[in-house]
Formats: C-alpha cells, sequence, structure tokens
C-alpha cells in the first residue's frame, strides 16, 4: 500500500509518516505533498492507494484537490482521509458526500491516526471471495484456451521451473482499480500458445507467441475477474504487457504475501492480485 | 507469583508466571509493556509527572515521576532483550484528581508525560483506560502477555496492538 500524505506542514507529515512506520502497517512508499495541485501530480505519476489530506493548503487547498480527484477516473474512488482543524459540520458533510473515507481532527494523537488508517484499510485483506473468484475465473480461461486445469497449491514451498519464467502484468483502473500478474514457465506458455493456434507444442512459431499468449490469458482473466467483483460499473483494462523473469524475481514474486500458487500440467504457475482500495470499498 | 507493584515503583520479570500487578491508580500512571519475543514484561506505577519538579527526589526515587520512571523501566527491559518495535504499550490510570477545582490536573499530565516518552522511543499505545475519575487495577500476565484493568466498572483486558 503506498500512502500519499497531503498537508503544507511538513512537521504534520513527518508526524503522521513516523506514525504510519510505527503502526506496522505493510506500506510500500509514502508520498508527500505540500498542497493539492502537488498532490494530484503525484497521483498522476505514481501509484497510491490512500491519501491522507489536510484542507486548508495554500495554491489548491484539500476541497479543490478532492474535486478535481473525483472528476478524474483513475482516482475517482481513491479513499481519502481528511486530516484537519475544521470543526463546521456543514463543511464536513458537504465534503463526507464526496466520498471523504474519514475525519481526523486536528490535534490528533498518533495512536488516532494509526486507528483511523486501520480502520479505513482494514476491510482491505485479501477477501477469500476474491481468491475464490480468482481461483473460479482462471480456471475457466486456461480450460477453455489452455485445455488445462489449474490446482491451487496450498503448501507453502515454491516449485523452481525448469528453464524461462515469463511474468504478464496488466493494470486497470474504474469501479476497481489494480493490477494482475502472472508468472509462468516459458514451456508452459508455448503449450498454451501452440494450443491457441493450433499448432504441435515443438513448432517454432508457437516458441515466439508464448509471452503474448500469456498476456492475453491475463487480459482475459482481468476483464473478467473486474466485473465479477464489481458487475455494473465499468472498469478500463490498460494493454497488458509481458518479459522474461529472472529467478530470483520469481522466487520474490511467489513468496509475496497476495500471490496464489498453482499447478498447471506439472508447472507452477504464480498468479497475484493487488486490489487499490476505492472509497465505496473501503 | 504475584508481583505488587507500589506507588512510584516499577517491576521487570521474564518469568513466564508471573503476574504484575499494581493497584487503585487514581491520578497516577500506569504503563504496562510487554515484549512477547524476549518473553519480559514491566510495570510501572508513576505519580507524578516531571522528574525536574524535584531531581533529589528523583534520583532517589525515579519511579516516582513519568518521565524518569519510563526510562528507566524502557532501560532495563532493553538491557534484558526487549526491543521497541516488538513492545505491546498499555496506559491506565491518570484519573482527574477530586481536588479542589482539579487545580494540577496531576492526571492530565501524567497521561501527557507518558505519552510523549512513548512517542519519542518509537512506541504506539496499543489500548489505554484512562481519565475519568475512578481507581483502576492493572495486570500483566508475562507469560502470554495479557493484561487486565479492573475497576467499579468490572474488567477488561486490553486490546492486545493493532499491527499486521
Amino acid at each position: 500500500m503506498n500512502i500519499l500524505l497531503v498537508d503544507d506542514s511538513d512537521i504534520i507529515r513527518s508526524m503522521i509518516k513516523r506514525t504510519i512506520v510505527l503502526s506496522g502497517l505493510s506500506v510500500g512508499t509514502v508520498h508527500e505533498a505540500a498542497n493539492g495541485k502537488e498532490a494530484l501530480a503525484v497521483m498522476r505519476d505514481e501509484w497510491v492507494d490512500l491519501v491522507l489530506a489536510d484542507l486548508n493548503m495554500p495554491v489548491m487547498d484539500g476541497a479543490e484537490m478532492l474535486s478535481a480527484m473525483r472528476e478524474d477516473p483513475d482516482t475517482a474512488r481513491m479513499p481519502v482521509i481528511i486530516v484537519s482543524t475544521e470543526g463546521a459540520t456543514q463543511r464536513i458533510d458537504d465534503l463526507s458526500s464526496r466520498g471523504v473515507s474519514a475525519w481526523v481532527r486536528k490535534p490528533f494523537t498518533p495512536e488516532e491516526i494509526r486507528d483511523v488508517i486501520l480502520g479505513v484499510t482494514g476491510s482491505w485483506e485479501t477477501d477469500p471471495a476474491t481468491d475464490e473468484s480468482l481461483d473460479r475465473i482462471f480456471g475457466h480461461v486456461m480450460e477453455t484456451f489452455a485445455y488445462s486445469f489449474p490446482e491451487p497449491l496450498r503448501s507453502g514451498e515454491t516449485p523452481t521451473p525448469d528453464g524461462d519464467v515469463v511474468c504478464a502484468e496488466i493494470d486497470f483502473v474504474g469501479a476497481i482499480s489494480g493490477a494482475l500478474s502472472v508468472a509462468a514457465p516459458g514451456a508452459l506458455c508455448r503449450d498454451i500458445a501452440a494450443g491457441l493456434l493450433g499448432l504441435e507444442p515443438d513448432d517454432a512459431e508457437a516458441a515466439t507467441r508464448g509471452a503474448d499468449t500469456l498476456a492475453e490469458v491475463l487480459n482475459i482473466t482481468a476483464g473478467h475477474l473486474c466485473t465479477d467483483i464489481e458487475p455494473h460499473t465499468p472498469t478500463h483494462l490498460r494493454p497488458p504487457t509481458a518479459a522474461r523473469m529472472a529467478p530470483d524475481e520469481w522466487q520474490a514474486f511467489c513468496e509475496a504475501p497476495r500471490t496464489r500458487m498453482y499447478l498447471i500440467d506439472e508447472h507452477p504457475v504464480a498468479v497475484r492480485l493487488d486490489l487499490r482500495p476505492t472509497s465505496a470499498r473501503a | 507469583m504475584d508481583v505488587v507493584v507500589g506507588i512510584s515503583e516499577y517491576a521487570v520479570s521474564s518469568d513466564p508466571d508471573d503476574t504484575l500487578i499494581t493497584y487503585s491508580l487514581g491520578s497516577c500512571v500506569g504503563l504496562v509493556l510487554h515484549d512477547p519475543v524476549a518473553g519480559i514484561g514491566g510495570l510501572l506505577h508513576a505519580m507524578m509527572p516531571v522528574s525536574t519538579a524535584d531531581p533529589g527526589k528523583a534520583a532517589m526515587t525515579p519511579a516516582m515521576y513519568v518521565d524518569t520512571g519510563a526510562a528507566r523501566m524502557l532501560q532495563e527491559m532493553f538491557d534484558r532483550g526487549a526491543t521497541r518495535p516488538n513492545l505491546s504499550a498499555w496506559v491506565v490510570g491518570a484519573a482527574n484528581q477530586l481536588d479542589s477545582d482539579n487545580l494540577f490536573r496531576i492526571g492530565a499530565r501524567n497521561h501527557a508525560i507518558v505519552r510523549k516518552v512513548l512517542w519519542k522511543n518509537g512506541i504506539l499505545i496499543a489500548d489505554e483506560e484512562t481519565g475519568g475519575s475512578i481507581s483502576r487495577t492493572v495486570t500483566l500476565e508475562v507469560g502470554d502477555g495479557r493484561a487486565f484493568v479492573k475497576s467499579s466498572g468490572g474488567v477488561r483486558e486490553l486490546r492486545p496492538p493493532r499491527t499486521r
């Protein structure tokens, strides 16, 4: 989880940052911005999962920033916690109607900040229903396209694939936002490509199409997963990418907490779903 | 074994069979620390906020003051293997003294100083039961790190740290 702190006081930003570190939250990067305009620029360039923002700031205040965020599909449902001196109920009601996940009124104790962040992010733990959707949809796509049945691997150990490994990734934004990635041995990708194209597994063309095939399998899986989680509001899928993966990257990918391991035709396959929280889910 | 911590005292134990206990915290503040990895617990019962009020007395009885008492207890726990990231902290007591107009706000000051010492040391409070105007008793089971607060309102287990 990456957090963006927006406050014109670097004292407040430092204090919140220290609290986040001490809370033991699994935080990636803590970005900082001194006003709404800077914050919007960070959100454009960086992956942000949660925003903690002040209201009264120079250049662009928190309310303007929130309005701009809500108009941009990329940030429309990004969760925002307001950390402000504001106490006027009318202003609070007005902003709350625009999807503020929580309020912290200054002055605050570190423990209050921690509790509010945990309260907002607590429901983002991997949802068993999401894991179940992933198993089902990935299984369906593999069955239809690759004539194989992924078996979820429950044991903790990470099998080492023979030969090269390909990793494909896709980002999606909209009703739900996040990334889905899959890592699979090159040999399996070639088999899938051959099956899809009606070629012999050792055909030279299948070998060159392996990575693209994996990316397409991922693309379809992600599309189904998004509508499975949020059937009504559309989600925009960005074009998938695929690249070779080094053995140590494979190891790290497989050991990441959100990675699910499958066995497909004796090949280990790792699938990882990172759902970006949205204000509606929070 | 029950280890009773008196006023202006603290105790540190790594005996899993020990229960640290301090009675009748009014405006005094009780600081409970536990490191489950090192298997060590500590309990402080401090009476006054800052040692600058009487450095001589603080030198003799560091646990009388929150600042010196907490620092001393923390140091002893670190010396015996506790580490900051593993420490659970609970704060109990610091009630509003029923003196005339609550002039000195001893309870609130004790609370503020214990928060300051913990924040400085990079320790967040897992749970607390402070303020009001009641007397409280707090216990820490060193073996399993469970802490309980007892008052006229009954007994409640203090929440473990909310970390992931």
